[in-house]
């Protein structure tokens, strides 16, 4: 196996691993806001602090992620 | 389609449904046990025939393992090497009729949360408990909430790229089936003639292909992640 080619992978697994791992909060965030201002009757106070808390750590997973591999690369 | 998607309960145990992900899983099991059996038997010096096949695999997934972890990490190789060859022949089993057993959120999720429970397994016991979690609260601690929600979106970023690739191919050849069976008997022949050619390249591309691709992007995130938590 030449030498590039599990670093090939590698860079193909992380690809497709970034979007997922930005969108997951996100979505989770909405669901259990939303679940959570349904089981309490407020109105969407907890939906708007999950998505915020979501987002954040949306970039917070694709930060992290690229800068663990950009230190290990070097 | 009559009743879904889903797996098809073929008998219960106590009350407890066994599915067809469970019984495919068994055979799985059966066949790798069986060829991990005849395969080391009889080892030679000069390696012939299977022993050649099977060095090379195992020699494969060891400088694998070494090129993506380092070399310290070469104790995880019989780990990724078995999940590997699992998933490669879970994510086959669709060409030989069978269900595959990744084409269950169950299964995928079951070998997520063993990459999650080795991320921080291995991250506490390399780095120590107390400065393993108090990375939680890095840059600042307000960032804890982020910080947790960030580490539980990798299992479900793992297992559900994983089932979704592998059960979208499922109905989409389930449908494709389903389709040139009814245009058959619409046309009047009595032969399955259809079937039998038209889905070959989508065969490839959904069960070799990526089915494949897949269960090497498992094993690299797997791999990935565990040696991020350790360095």
């Amino acid at each position: 196996m030449s030498r590039d080619v599990p670093n090939i992978f590698k860079n193909l697994a992380l690809l497709t691993h970034i979007g997922m791992i930005m969108m997951i909060p996100i979505f989770g965030a909405v669901y259990l806001g939303s679940l959570v201002d349904e089981k309490l009757g407020t109105n969407h106070i907890f939906l708007i602090v999950f998505i915020i808390l979501g987002v954040g750590s949306g970039f917070l997973n694709v930060y992290k992620t690229i800068m663990k591999n950009i230190k290990k690369q070097k | 389609m009559e009743g879904g998607f889903g797996p098809k309960i073929v008998f219960e145990i106590a009350g407890i449904p066994i599915t067809e992900t469970v019984t495919n899983t068994w055979i799985i099991m059966a066949l790798l046990i069986l060829f991990s059996f005849v395969a080391t038997r009889k080892f030679e010096y000069m390696p012939r025939g299977l022993q050649n096949f099977v060095e090379l695999l195992v020699d494969g997934i060891y400088k694998l393992t070494a090129q993506t972890m380092g070399k310290d990490k070469i104790g995880f190789a019989p780990y990724i090497g078995t999940l590997l060859i699992y998933l490669v022949c879970a994510n086959l089993a669709g060409l030989f009729a069978l269900r595959p057993p990744t084409a269950d959120v169950n299964t995928t999720m079951g070998l997520a949360l063993i990459t999650f429970f080795m991320i921080h397994f291995f991250g506490m016991k390399k780095k120590g408990v107390g400065k393993y979690l108090k990375g939680f609260l890095d840059p600042i601690p307000i960032m804890l909430p982020m910080n947790i929600i960030s580490e539980l979106a990798t299992p479900i970023s793992l297992s559900f790229r994983l089932f979704g690739n592998i059960v979208g191919g499922l109905i989409i050849m389930s449908l494709l089936y389903g389709g040139l069976a009814g245009l058959g008997a619409k046309i009047g022949l009595s032969m399955p003639i259809f079937q039998a050619a038209i889905p070959v390249p989508l065969h490839l591309y959904f069960d070799v292909f990526a089915g494949v691709l897949q269960s090497f992007i498992f094993s690299m995130l797997t791999m990935v992640f565990v040696s991020m938590a350790m360095d």
